[in-house]
């Protein structure tokens, strides 16, 4: 791990990611993004979704423009937390349940002719948002949600739609293992291999970090 | 700048769960292409064909409209506990909305013809889908051409409204159950057409020599006709 740098030292394009002009539209992009996906679901028409969508990116810009601090604390906030624990794999996780739910939803008269199989897809899909929530808030049992994630994720193959036609497989299955390959701090030996490698002096320490 | 906590994920430790668990996965599609593995189908879509050359169904039909006239029933359910069906395709039509983009994708399911107009070697054939516990909700059903064929002299085969109860009385006008009962023998359909009403399938599903693809399928290795797609 590099040295810690000193704030004068940061120019350029890193100091402005630490900057509140820089957290005010993060927040605002993320906020069109987030209503985007929540409006659009009652709005019917696109241009009123994004009419909304962009309103409330723009009221908050504006108020991360006029209250700097607010805005870079909720960011800073929101990037420790996604920084301390599995957060990519707890989507992609998610992605794969949502897939292989989808697929699934059967009307449930017709789910007893086939049985454990036609209710897998959304069992599976409902276990695996489960996980993606436990890895999220208890970062400390990844190892047995990934595994589980995987697990679900190649038994769907047999058992719903072929995985989900393969894409809700293909995102367990790759959520589940990053979720079981995540630390929360690199760690201080590296071994290639079967050979260790000694981290040079001042290196960050091993696996003690949130959630641990 | 201070140093805060920043979770890293080590691809080497990933790989330990992720390798084995695309082993598995080459290991059973492998599987099921030769036939050996059963794969599950079970899709609710907006839009889907089905279609086929010929079922034969060991286990008998049960067909349930809802409505049943002089004309067309407004609404059908075909139960088929078991069938083996030549030239199969399963036409979905799936639209994912992400926000306000729509993205359809076509997926096509279709085993090919096999030209072989044999009956008795149904069972043997390398070409023909095994179903297990097949429903469909229909709007329109076409079955042209129904054999039936009790197993005993005992076993009837009944034709009519509610068949368990009541043979042979014959299609009846009005809402109500049209059942054909032939779960007691065995049952031979030239060809299936039908529109789900609900679009949906659930089923158990050996799939040998079969094809899944985004594109129609037109025809494939070892077959003589092109596959039945709608």
């Amino acid at each position: 791990m590099s040295e810690p740098v000193a704030d004068e030292q940061v120019t350029g394009f890193r100091r402005f990611r630490t900057s509140p002009r820089y957290a005010a539209i993060w927040n605002a992009v993320t906020a069109y993004l987030v209503f985007y996906v929540v409006i659009s679901p009652f709005g019917r028409q696109p241009g009123v979704v994004h009419a909304m969508a962009a309103l409330g990116a723009v009221a908050l810009l504006a108020g991360g423009l006029l209250a700097p601090k607010a805005a870079l604390g909720s960011y800073r906030r929101f990037r420790a937390f996604r920084r301390t624990r599995p957060f990519y794999a707890a989507i992609f996780i998610a992605v794969g349940g949502l897939i292989l739910f989808y697929l699934t939803k059967s009307p449930p008269k017709y789910l007893p002719h086939v049985g454990v199989g036609g209710i897998y897809g959304m069992g599976a899909g409902i276990a695996l948002w489960l996980i993606a929530l436990l890895v999220l808030l208890l970062p400390s049992q990844r190892y047995v949600g990934g595994a589980i994630a995987v697990v679900l994720g190649v038994v769907s193959f047999p058992l719903s739609n072929l995985g989900g036609f393969f894409v809700g497989m293909f995102f367990s299955v790759l959520g589940g293992s990053m979720a079981f390959g995540w630390m929360p701090q690199k760690p201080e030996k590296k071994r290639r291999w079967f050979r260790k490698i000694q981290a040079p002096a001042g290196a960050g320490g091993i696996e003690t970090g949130v959630g641990v | 700048m201070s140093q805060e906590a920043k979770g890293v994920t080590r691809w080497r430790r990933s790989a330990i769960v992720g390798l084995p668990a695309v082993a598995a996965v080459v290991g059973m599609t492998a599987a099921m292409y030769e036939g050996v593995l059963a794969s599950s189908i079970s899709l609710t879509t907006d839009q889907m064909n089905i279609s086929s050359g010929r079922i034969a169904a060991p286990g008998g039909v049960v067909a349930l409209p809802d409505t049943v006239g002089s004309g067309n029933a407004a609404s059908s359910e075909v139960g088929i506990p078991t069938a083996f069906i030549e030239g199969l395709c399963v036409h979905a039509k799936h639209t994912f909305t992400i926000g306000t983009v729509s993205v359809p994708v076509d997926l096509y399911i279709y085993t090919p013809n096999d030209g072989n107009n044999t009956y008795a070697t149904v069972d043997n054939d390398a070409n023909i889908a095994k179903f297990s516990g097949l429903a469909l909700n229909t709007s329109s059903l076409n079955l042209p051409s129904v054999t039936l064929t009790p197993n005993t002299n005992t076993s009837a085969v009944y034709l009519g409204e509610a068949a368990t109860n009541n043979a042979a009385a014959g299609v009846q006008d009005g809402a109500g159950q049209f059942e054909l009962d032939a779960t007691q023998a065995s049952a031979d359909i030239a060809s299936l057409n039908a529109t789900p009403q609900q679009a949906a399938i659930t089923t158990t599903t050996t799939l040998t020599n079969f094809g899944l693809g985004i594109n129609k399928p037109g025809n494939s290795p070892g077959s003589t006709a092109a596959p039945v797609c709608n």
